[in-house]
């Protein structure tokens, strides 16, 4: 029986350390599956909290024959982001509104977030990620960073397997425009040296 | 197929996006065209660039230190106390609607039966449940635990390498030198390292190398990590290291054992193509995974134990099996010829605390074997699911195949005020001492120690 398991069912039987443990194990997983799915520190650490959450007090309903938990658990993960981008999606329409009233609430201070995000080493491909459309991104995360079969996508993100199929290659496809770019900028910068 | 193939082919074939009868075909144009192979070669390429930059973006990617279990808490009690209430108001909804269905059910088959004479009833006899009856326990052994841990995660949570989930790998003995083979995690699941330590004495260790010598980086046949649990030296000083397969929750891969070689060993360790040990039979009772090879060296060549289930590790009543080999590569199940059927005709398990593979019954799995000057001894992880316990078992044997379950006069296990979980045990028998090293994890921060305990 995997630690996993264990754990889950000494948390069915109400041992609280079981469930610490539990979100201990699945704590920096789901914020970064959250993170590369909202590339937002604050907004991936409030999903975190929130899918572990449910699913902690949820643990009943899941079900060990239908899914793993870590699928279970990114499955609920990939819906809080969808709802959160939902939510901030309608804010900046609101606050869109509010601007052209005539408000100037704009600080171009930069925030600690993006006074991090400099410093962090540039990655093109991550860059290309951020640039693709929501439900490309989580093919893309799911399959490339998280390591889901196509079967478990389809079940995460309620679509028919060859759907999820068709969103990886299609992410995959734009990926690959930046890094072919890259490939052909090494060929050229090889040949004038 | 004499043209080239198109990119949108290459991207299906590296994405598994083809029927087999276009995966065929693709295949034999591949075998005659070197230019799509190179292609192919660097769409692959790509694939695996993705897959790396992603992970490095990703990795250093923390939440803050207050969004801990801490915060969570008090929701979630209140959030359990709630999903309780309403649990016990559906079952009492329900119990009160199957009263009111055996109510009418009985009702009308009364009526039914009003002018018929009753048939004669013949008493059913209970079925008897299975008799689980203990093993005999002798009280032979004398570990005696040493007040601290042997090595801590604080020793091995480096920057470098945050190895704070300590699992021991094997002991061995060779120069003059203990040589400590350890798992090492940033938490779990994550992808587990192997450590390398050394001792004069085998009670005071030191990491000796700042990362890890091994990772399942290079084990083609995992879908995710390896655990290390053997290590031998042969005699021309090659490094021998067994190891076993864990594959991504809910993976269709079977978990397999694997063999790793190397001149030295820090390395470079080369993990053997194709896995030396596999599932049985997909009916056997370990059809569907083997893991924790012990290897031991014998006169006629190698003897290992394992730990193998036949179902999804999740519902699975794991069993000791052993098998043996002349050159540590090539496996031979131990068969006993009396038994039969399809869980037994491919090889009999060696050892189990749980002959009728009951789920609610204390198992043992996990072995680590050595051989001593009185016999064989066996330490195994006993996880009792009744009372959610982890502790470390023995047992011994004069022939390796039949064993006696042995108590030791101190018990190690989570029921221990300072621990809280046990996994892993580790023997190694050298000049009449037997010392045995296992991971405790503490407290609820996901980190373990390797205590050890020593029987002289």
């Amino acid at each position: 029986m995997s630690q996993t398991a264990i754990l889950i069912q000494r948390w069915q039987k109400g041992d609280e350390s079981a469930a610490a443990a539990l979100y201990e194990q699945f704590q920096a997983r789901t914020f970064r599956l959250a993170y590369g799915l909202l590339s937002d520190h604050g907004d991936a650490e409030e999903v975190m909290q929130d899918a572990l959450t449910y699913a902690l007090v949820n643990i009943n309903r899941f079900d060990p024959e239908r899914a793993s938990f870590s699928t279970w658990l990114n499955t609920i993960t990939v819906s809080r982001c969808r709802d959160k981008r939902k939510r901030k999606r309608l804010a900046r329409f609101s606050l869109t509104a509010w601007l052209q009233r005539g408000h100037d609430i704009a600080d171009h201070r930069p925030r600690p977030e993006q006074a991090a995000a400099r410093e962090e080493r540039r990655s093109e491909v991550w860059e290309a990620v951020k640039e693709l459309k929501p439900m490309l991104r989580e093919a893309i995360l799911l399959r490339y960073w998280a390591g889901h079969t196509y079967r478990e996508m389809g079940e995460i993100l309620d679509c028919p397997v060859r759907t999820a199929q068709s969103r990886v290659r299609l992410a995959y496809r734009q990926l690959r425009l930046t890094l072919a770019r890259q490939e052909l900028d090494l060929q050229e910068e090889v040949q004038s040296s | 197929m004499k043209q080239h193939l198109t990119t949108e082919q290459l991207i299906d074939y590296v994405h598994r996006a083809l029927t087999d009868a276009q995966r065929e075909s693709m295949n034999r144009h591949l075998n005659e065209c070197p230019r799509c192979r190179t292609r192919l070669d660097a769409e692959r390429q790509r694939q695996r660039r993705i897959h790396h930059e992603l992970k490095s973006a990703l990795r250093d990617k923390r939440p803050s230190s207050h969004a801990s279990f801490a915060a969570i808490q008090p929701k979630l009690n209140r959030s359990r106390r709630l999903a309780n209430v309403r649990f016990h108001a559906l079952q009492l909804l329900a119990g009160l609607a199957a009263i009111a269905i055996v109510v009418g059910l009985g009702t009308a088959v009364l009526t039914l039966l009003q002018d018929t004479r009753p048939p004669a009833l013949t008493p059913t006899a209970p079925t008897p449940s299975p008799a689980i009856t203990a093993p005999p326990l002798e009280t032979t052994l004398d570990f005696v635990l040493q007040p601290r841990p042997a090595l801590s995660s604080a020793q091995t949570d480096t920057a470098e390498w945050p190895a704070r989930l300590l699992h021991p790998g094997d002991v061995v003995w060779h120069n003059g030198r203990f040589h400590f083979f350890f798992n090492g995690s940033d938490g779990w699941p994550a992808e587990i390292g192997i450590g390398y330590a050394t001792s004069p004495d085998g009670r005071r260790w030191q990491p000796a190398a700042t990362g890890p010598v091994f990772t399942g980086e290079g084990v083609a046949y995992t879908d995710f990590t390896i655990l290390a649990s053997s290590v031998l030296v042969e005699d021309d000083g090659t490094w021998v290291l067994y190891f076993h397969t864990i594959n991504r929750d809910n993976s269709d891969l079977p978990g397999v054992i694997g063999r790793a070689t190397a001149p030295a060993p820090t390395g470079p360790w080369t993990a053997d193509p194709e896995p030396v040990f596999t599932p049985g039979p997909e009916t056997a009772w370990d059809g569907k995974n083997v893991s924790h090879p012990s290897v031991i060296r014998t006169e006629e060549g190698y003897v290992m134990y394992y730990t193998g289930s036949d179902r999804d590790e999740r519902h699975s009543t794991p069993m000791i099996g052993r098998a043996a080999s002349r050159d540590g590569v090539t496996w031979t199940r131990y068969d006993d010829p009396a038994t039969s059927g399809p869980l037994y005709a491919a090889g009999d398990p060696v050892f189990t605390l749980n002959p009728e593979r009951e789920l609610i019954v204390a198992n043992g799995y996990h072995p680590d074997v050595v051989k001593t000057e009185e016999g064989w001894l066996i330490a195994y992880h006993i996880y009792d699911p009744v009372r959610s316990r982890d502790s470390i078992g023995f047992a011994a044997s004069d022939d390796g195949v039949t064993w006696t379950p042995l108590k030791n006069k101190t018990t190690f296990s989570s029921a221990h005020p300072e621990w809280r979980q046990l996994y892993h045990a580790a023997l190694i028998h050298h000049e009449g001492t037997t010392y045995l090293y296992f991971d405790a994890q503490r407290d609820a921060k996901f980190k373990t120690d390797i205590y050890l305990a020593i029987y002289e």
